[in-house]
């Protein structure tokens, strides 16, 4: 893709940036659009499907003292209800299903990426800017419906003199618009940067091999603990944001 | 006294005992002082900013032909607004932390 295979010296081969690759596994064509099956779209399925049996497996036997697998559904369901509740206010219950499976999926993406030979859906922005445009054009609605156009009121800064409100006004609009786009860019940005920075590192030790190599190994271990920390943190950043952002719409302030 | 009744009073007496021995984990959501996670979450809402002030001005600049007036006049606007962005951010992380 953009870093040509590094050859090192045993002509051992890396190419970091070759697990982002979309490979077409059924190809299909509509009306000149290419919505092949990719290998994205099968672990996106996959995903869905896991976190469907998780949960239903989970409640099925919805004991009053939980078992393991039933605590676990619970406790992510708190989890996120206590998100919900905490950041994004009154009102918002009618939305906690949608960010409940949004942080359920997004978190799945990102820890069945950890799994070795997968493919992270969520390093790849069309996949996060998808979801993020969907999140802030969903938030701007709803702001539009509870307030009617007193939404544009959102937009106004209070306490400015006059003088300064039209600059102030665009510059609001402006805060505005980055939304979706530091939404999306933060999570692929932390998926695809520490993937490639693991790859890069298993390249180390492939190309220093048996005495060099186990200094990269021993940071791999390590790394990819920290890799485990970043997808979990990072789908809770994505979910708290899209908590924040519906309480802007909700509540305007 | 139901034997429901008496499991929740000793749920509850777990539960402070297990606050009151452990004060760093009684909060729910997981610290954010990961310095890491919080520079990446503040820094890219200074960069975004920026670089969706300056694709507007540019778009506008395409649109009518003024080139390059409105890039240069939005790439302030934009460094106006992820200033603003990030105060905003630490303001929440700060919260974040301070509640949980």
């Amino acid at each position: 893709m953009f870093i040509t295979p590094a050859h090192a010296a045993s002509g051992f081969e890396i190419d970091p940036m070759k697990q982002f690759e979309i490979q077409t596994l059924l190809p299909l064509e509509v009306g000149g659009i290419d919505i092949s099956f990719t290998n994205s779209a099968a672990w996106m399925v996959t995903i869905t499907l896991a976190t469907y049996i998780f949960l239903t497996t989970a409640m099925r036997r919805s004991a009053l003292v939980p078992g393991r697998l039933q605590s676990l559904a619970e406790l992510s369901y708190e989890f996120v209800l206590n998100m919900v509740q905490q950041n994004a206010g009154k009102g918002s219950l009618p939305y906690f299903p949608f960010i409940y499976t949004l942080f359920l999926f997004i978190l799945c993406a990102n820890m069945f990426g950890m799994l070795p030979y997968a493919f992270t859906v969520t390093s790849h922005i069309a996949v996060t800017f998808a979801f993020a445009v969907f999140i802030f054009i969903g938030a701007t609605i709803i702001g539009f419906v509870k307030h009617g156009a007193g939404f544009c009121q959102f937009f106004v800064p209070k306490g400015v003199p006059v003088f300064l409100l039209p600059l102030l006004v665009v510059i609001e609009i402006i805060s505005y618009l980055t939304r979706p786009i530091s939404l999306s860019v933060r999570l692929f940005a932390n998926m695809m940067a520490g993937h490639a920075m693991l790859k890069v590192f298993a390249g180390f030790v492939g190309a220093l091999g048996l005495i060099g190599g186990w200094l990269p190994l021993g940071f791999m271990v390590a790394f990819t603990g920290l890799e485990i920390l970043i997808a979990f943190l990072q789908a809770y950043v994505f979910t708290i944001l899209t908590c924040i952002y519906l309480h802007d719409a909700l509540h305007m302030h | 006294m139901s034997k429901l009744q008496n499991l929740s009073h000793r749920l509850e007496q777990a539960r402070t005992r297990q606050r009151d021995n452990d004060p760093q984990n009684n909060q729910t959501p997981p610290r954010q002082n990961a310095a890491t996670g919080v520079a990446m979450r503040v820094g890219i809402e200074m960069l975004v900013a920026v670089c969706v002030a300056g694709f507007f001005g540019w778009a506008m600049d395409e649109w009518l032909g003024t080139k390059p007036w409105m890039l240069l006049a939005f790439i302030p606007l934009g460094i106006i607004a992820g200033i603003m962005n990030v105060v905003r951010a630490a303001k929440t992380i700060n919260t974040e932390q301070d509640d949980s």
